[in-house]
């Protein structure tokens, strides 16, 4: 029992010895602790030494520019503050996030200018032209060819771009063979409005009319040849042939330019039909 | 606040400096006047800190060039932050925090980037990072002088070898001097927690300077 006491009496003597302020008075129980307890007295004299040491060690002063070089540096990030958005104010990361932000930036906007579809303008003159006049120029007696807008065959349409909206309302209306009002007709209207906001789209919309219709009767008399809508300078057709039993076969076929075509006259022999467009 | 444009601006003439700023300004007013954009409030504060603070933060690093940089990095941020400075505690207590978290950064990036060296280099038992250590001369020395130089730079190198969480409460409490509470609050801990650890930094002081006691 009277060990017990003893050494809870020693942990507080040392609690309080290490509390104590170096300059701090130590109470008078403690002294007379230190009296009786060797153990306590050395761990006292120990620690008295130590902090005596650590104490001692005292301090550094600053250098003498360290007034200058202060006042150097607060100049320093003022100038910096003046201009926050300088490449140099950057870190390394921050400056390589940057630069490949800007590099993603231009890849992508020049992707994305080199794969927009743009408007075929000679192909909707032409067909703009061919609407207008179905029939000019066309020698109806020597050669049969197929007349886009007339009523048993429906020519290719839709082709909506750089034209007036009445026009395009017109012709869409024309081919598609449907009266104002029908779903069909809403459908045009619709990429009618749409090609009118953004003059630069070109459509060719297939998907609400038939496909024109090459018919036995349509073929040249003797030849094996018909005549296809197809002009000079078009870039190339895809005709679907079917032959009446259920098989069909896409056929494209590239426009074909032979350079003296604008001189031929509309007379030339079967052959040289092709040149200009009759096949 | 104003800012500074050049360096000239920024004066630290004594004799001006003392006309404009009374020496027995408390710190809470010359921050403020720092706030209003009084430089030579800020020269004053500077003045009466720079001492202590590189002395601290030298203590913790045992690297008098690094303390002298982040000294100086610790009065920037005092002088940015002027405008959020709050009177609640003292400012030795807010700038002492300042210069005690970037002290431990600087430990921390040092430890980071270490390299351990092949020559005796000391370890505590309690983790404590391991630090080159030239243990003391006990053969005794013609001159007291010579014996204090080596005594001061034994605890120093062995000051330096604690951990960092020993190390700054040990230098607040016995180097510095101050209270433990203004510890607990530099160090943003309890006072309980301040007391234990610098019971245990003088424990692993007391094995090391052994042959000092």
């Amino acid at each position: 029992m009277k060990t017990t006491r003893r050494t809870i009496g020693c942990r507080d003597i040392h609690r309080e010895i290490e509390e104590a302020g170096q300059a701090d008075p130590l109470s008078s129980v403690v002294k007379d602790h230190l009296k009786n307890c060797a153990g306590c007295e050395t761990f006292y004299n120990e620690q008295f030494k130590l902090r005596q040491i650590v104490s001692s060690i005292g301090t550094v002063e600053a250098p003498g520019d360290f007034d200058f070089r202060l006042r150097a540096r607060l100049a320093g990030e003022k100038c910096g503050a003046a201009r926050p958005f300088a490449i140099a104010n950057f870190s390394f990361g921050s400056r390589s996030a940057a630069f490949a932000t800007v590099l993603l930036l231009v890849a992508s906007t020049f992707l994305f200018v080199s794969l927009r579809p743009t408007p075929d303008n000679s192909l909707v003159t032409e067909n703009s032209a061919n609407e207008a006049k179905p029939n000019e120029g066309q020698p109806q007696d020597k050669v049969s060819t197929f007349v886009p807008g007339e009523s048993d065959v429906k020519p290719p349409k839709g082709i909506i771009g750089q034209r007036s909206d009445k026009s395009i309302g017109a012709v869409a209306s024309r081919n598609s063979g449907v009266r104002p009002g029908t779903r069909k007709s809403v459908a045009l209207k619709l990429t009618e409005v749409a090609s009118a906001s953004n003059p630069r789209v070109a459509t060719k919309d297939m998907g609400s009319t038939q496909a024109p219709i090459l018919k036995p009767e349509n073929m040249v008399a003797g030849t094996g040849y018909s005549v296809f809508p197809i002009q000079p300078s078009s870039q190339s057709l895809k005709v679907s042939l079917d032959d009446g039993r259920g098989s069909s076969k896409t056929i494209s076929l590239p426009g074909v330019s032979f350079g003296s075509q604008r001189v031929l006259t509309q007379s030339a022999p079967p052959l040289l039909a092709s040149a200009r467009g009759a096949w | 606040m104003d800012t500074l444009s050049t360096i000239g601006d920024f004066t630290f003439s004594a004799a001006v400096r003392t006309e404009v700023v009374a020496a027995s300004a408390s710190d809470h007013a010359l921050i403020e006047a720092t706030r209003i954009g009084d430089e030579d409030a800020f020269a004053e504060l500077v003045g009466r800190y720079r001492n202590q603070i590189t002395s601290y933060i030298y203590r913790m690093t045992n690297d008098y060039d690094g303390a002298v940089d982040l000294a100086q990095e610790t009065f920037v941020r005092v002088y940015r932050a002027a405008d959020r400075y709050q009177t609640t505690y003292a400012f030795s207590t807010y700038i002492y925090r300042i210069a005690t978290n970037l002290a431990i950064s600087e430990l921390r990036k040092r430890k980071r980037r270490r390299l351990v060296s092949l020559t005796g280099f000391f370890q505590s038992k309690d983790g404590a990072e391991p630090q080159e250590f030239n243990p003391a001369d006990t053969r005794p020395l013609p001159d007291t002088e010579l014996v204090d130089a080596e005594r001061r730079k034994a605890v120093q190198c062995a000051i330096s070898t604690l951990p960092e969480k020993y190390r700054a409460p040990l230098i607040l409490r016995d180097v510095e001097g101050r209270s433990y509470e203004d510890i607990s609050r530099i160090l943003q801990t309890s006072e309980g927690t301040v007391k234990s650890r610098i019971s245990r930094a003088r424990g692993f002081l007391r094995e090391k300077m052994s042959a000092y006691l």
